[in-house]
């Protein structure tokens, strides 16, 4: 046993030095105390004059740093994920990245016919069990866009969907207060009561400031329903640098610090303890096409920043990653991919989302979901650590086989060559096919291949039957009250 | 065509406020006509600012800096033009719809139509549909723009566009919906409104296409 010893079990990476982050710290208070946020809904507001922010003035409530040191004290540093069926899944503690996709968007990028056509319960469906066979994903997110459903039904419909067809945990972007409680009504059965789903929570809400500096009503107050209930609930702000914020990262990381401190301040007042997942999405503008372009280099180093902001007050970062703005699965989508897989698992964001987005958001690809997947097993064997002892220097091997010999037959290299990492869609086959006459399988095709394999042949867990009875009981309400006919529209 | 257009035009493009502002005062003093002025002068400029938006030769915050110099010349033209001149390209009721705060979008789109010599009315955000027809009744626009970024105020479309027929306004104009969960599929088939840009620099083409 060595004394004093240091060994890196990741490469060891920082974007920002302490003091940086204190500067962006303070620079965030100052915010708060200048400048204020904008609060949409009454009970915020009430909160926060009752604890002793300024609210004279609405649309620019000054918010004292004291309330935000409480805020950081009782906020939760240690939140565990649970498994549909109640396992313990994800830690979110800054110890490791857990990627989730996204399961919903307008159309899709059917993997069948490589084309792009409108989007439907029975893909979302599809996309669920997808991510359930996934090694790499271990979470599913979705918001409320189906073809044919209003998004109030949509929504509750496709968090159905994400319960029936995988143990995994998910989250939504929830549209209002209703369909909050409606979806909530749903895990409520699924863990036997509010209490069970507290104590191990699987589904996550997600809320959005809207930058800058404004916090609109629906979010507060699905925030205020998630505080009470002991739900998670993620809260991050979106950034155009140029547009919505300043065009230089610190303003942004400043900005969007502030709106989520100030959040989190209205989240803990209302209930002290109230896990929240903090993160944000500063980014450029593209000045051209004036999209928020997700395979910016830009996003990457400024979400690492943010991770480490976070981090350092010991609360979960909500990352990104896994998202293209390329129309296809291609050499764009591969590149701008694996630049966000590489900054979020070095950064250590926790809980990274997006994986499998196209064409900046307006489109979910299978394919890219498998991708990232490969993508995310590479990246973790390429931030790994480098173990140095007596096995692995194997120095008495070394001297054994000699000057000019071999390694491939020696019982080390058995022991030991199953740790390499093995591509199961990456071609390294050695000829071409000008040289044997067989048409090599590309990138493209392997992948193609294994994403309808994966979609055609998992098996989805099974729930109860009572249980399942309930759901669709409930769910039948939802088109009842919405005046629909029970059943999932498809492709006329 | 006077020399002087053709400098106004390239301080309109370049941005420059000060010089443009001045020359635009000279050719009024040397008698040029206002509403030719900002014809082939002002809004020729923002042609092709507009042009080069959209091949990607300058950047939206260059296209910002010359609208707002154009504005400046615009200004000091208005005392001298007639009414028709000062909104001869087509007038504008735009807004963000109920339940919606997001905006810049909408601005970019309301600058680049002011740029092209529309008159544009702009009602802000999280606008009602009430809000909207009044704003018709009371402007009698041509064309109405609305814009959303989230997913459940896309449905506030539909509810203006309703709203509209019902006030029985809705063969009195075109409407013209935009943002970013929002399709040309979605706008034309679902909706049932008129036009579609997926960026403010096709708003103008579009703006002007649906006037005739």
């Amino acid at each position: 046993m060595k004394a004093n010893y240091i060994q890196f079990k990741s490469p060891q990476f920082r974007v920002l030095s302490d003091k940086q982050i204190d500067e962006l710290h303070f620079a965030s208070l100052q915010i708060l105390e200048r400048t204020g946020v904008s609060i949409h809904a009454a009970e915020a507001l009430d909160l926060l004059g009752q604890a002793g922010a300024d609210i004279s003035d609405p649309k620019r409530v000054r918010i004292p740093s004291l309330l935000v040191d409480q805020a950081l004290r009782t906020a939760p540093k240690n939140i565990t994920l649970y498994t549909v069926d109640g396992q313990p899944y994800t830690h979110l503690n800054g110890t490791r990245s857990y990627f989730g996709a996204v399961v919903d968007q307008p159309d899709i990028l059917d993997p069948h016919t490589g084309r792009r056509r409108p989007h439907t319960v029975e893909d979302t469906a599809a996309l669920v069990r997808l991510i359930d066979a996934l090694p790499n994903m271990a979470w599913v997110m979705s918001s409320s866009l189906v073809h044919g459903l209003p998004p109030e039904v949509a929504e509750k419909v496709i968090q159905l969907q994400c319960v029936m067809n995988s143990n995994k945990p998910f989250a939504s972007s929830t549209l209002n207060t209703e369909n909050l409680k409606g979806i909530l009504e749903m895990c409520y059965i699924v863990s036997g009561g509010q209490a069970n789903l507290r104590a191990k929570p699987f589904y996550v809400n997600s809320v959005e400031p809207t930058t800058p500096l404004v916090h609109n009503r629906e979010s507060l107050e699905m925030s205020l329903i998630c505080a009470e209930a002991g739900v998670p609930n993620i809260v991050f702000s979106m950034l155009m640098a140029g547009a919505t914020c300043p065009a230089t990262p610190a303003a942004a990381l400043a900005v969007a610090n502030a709106e989520l401190l100030s959040h989190l301040v209205v989240t803990q007042l209302k209930r002290p303890g109230a896990p929240v997942i903090y993160g944000a999405e500063p980014n450029v503008m593209d000045m051209r096409t004036s999209i928020f372009p997700y395979g910016s280099p830009e996003l990457c180093l400024w979400c690492a920043a943010m991770t480490e902001l976070t981090h350092s007050y010991g609360l979960p970062m909500f990352g990104t990653a896994g998202t293209t703005d390329s129309k296809l699965v291609d050499a764009q989508a591969g590149v701008e991919v694996t630049q966000q897989v590489i900054m979020s698992v070095l950064s250590g964001a926790d809980l990274v989302h997006d994986v499998g987005l196209v064409d900046h958001c307006s489109m979910i690809s299978p394919e890219l979901m498998v991708l990232t997947d490969e993508i995310v097993g590479m990246v973790r064997v390429m931030t790994g650590g480098i173990e140095i002892n007596d096995e692995t220097l194997a120095l008495d091997l070394i001297d054994r086989v000699g000057p000019g010999g071999n390694f491939l037959a020696e019982e080390h290299t058995l022991k030991h060559f199953r740790k390499h990492w093995v591509p199961t869609i990456m071609d390294r086959s050695q000829l071409s096919i000008e040289e044997t006459g067989t048409p090599v399988k590309h990138c493209q095709d392997l992948l193609r291949e294994k994403t309808l394999k994966l979609m055609a042949g998992h098996q989805p867990p099974s729930r109860p039957e009572e249980m399942v009875k309930e759901i669709k009981k409930l769910e039948k309400s939802w088109f009842d009250r919405a005046g629909l006919p029970y059943k999932y529209p498809s492709l006329g | 065509m006077p020399e002087v257009f053709g400098k106004i035009m390239n301080l309109v493009i370049a941005g420059n406020g000060g010089e443009l502002n001045d020359a635009v005062r000279r050719a009024l003093d040397d008698g040029l006509e206002a509403g030719e002025i900002l014809a082939q002068g002002l809004i020729a400029g923002m042609n092709e600012v507009g042009r080069r938006m959209k091949s990607g030769e300058m950047f939206i915050p260059e296209v910002l800096l010359s609208a707002r110099t154009m504005q400046g010349g615009l200004d000091i033209l208005k005392p001298h033009l007639s009414e028709d001149a000062a909104s001869r390209a087509g007038t504008i009721v735009i807004g963000t719809v109920e339940g919606d705060l997001h905006d810049i979008g909408k601005n970019l789109v309301a600058m680049m139509l002011e740029g092209a010599g529309f008159k544009v009315i702009d009602l802000g955000v999280d606008v009602k549909a009430e809000a909207f027809v009044e704003a018709i009744k009371t402007h009698k626009p041509n064309l109405v723009g609305m814009s959303a970024l989230l997913t459940t105020t896309v449905a506030n479309m539909k509810k203006t566009i309703e709203a509209i027929q019902e006030a029985g306004l809705r063969d009195k104009v075109k409407i013209m919906a935009g943002g970013a969960p929002v399709t040309q599929r979605l706008v034309v088939e679902e909706l049932g409104a008129d036009g579609y840009g997926a960026s403010a620099s096709e708003a103008v083409d579009r703006a002007r296409a649906l006037i005739g």
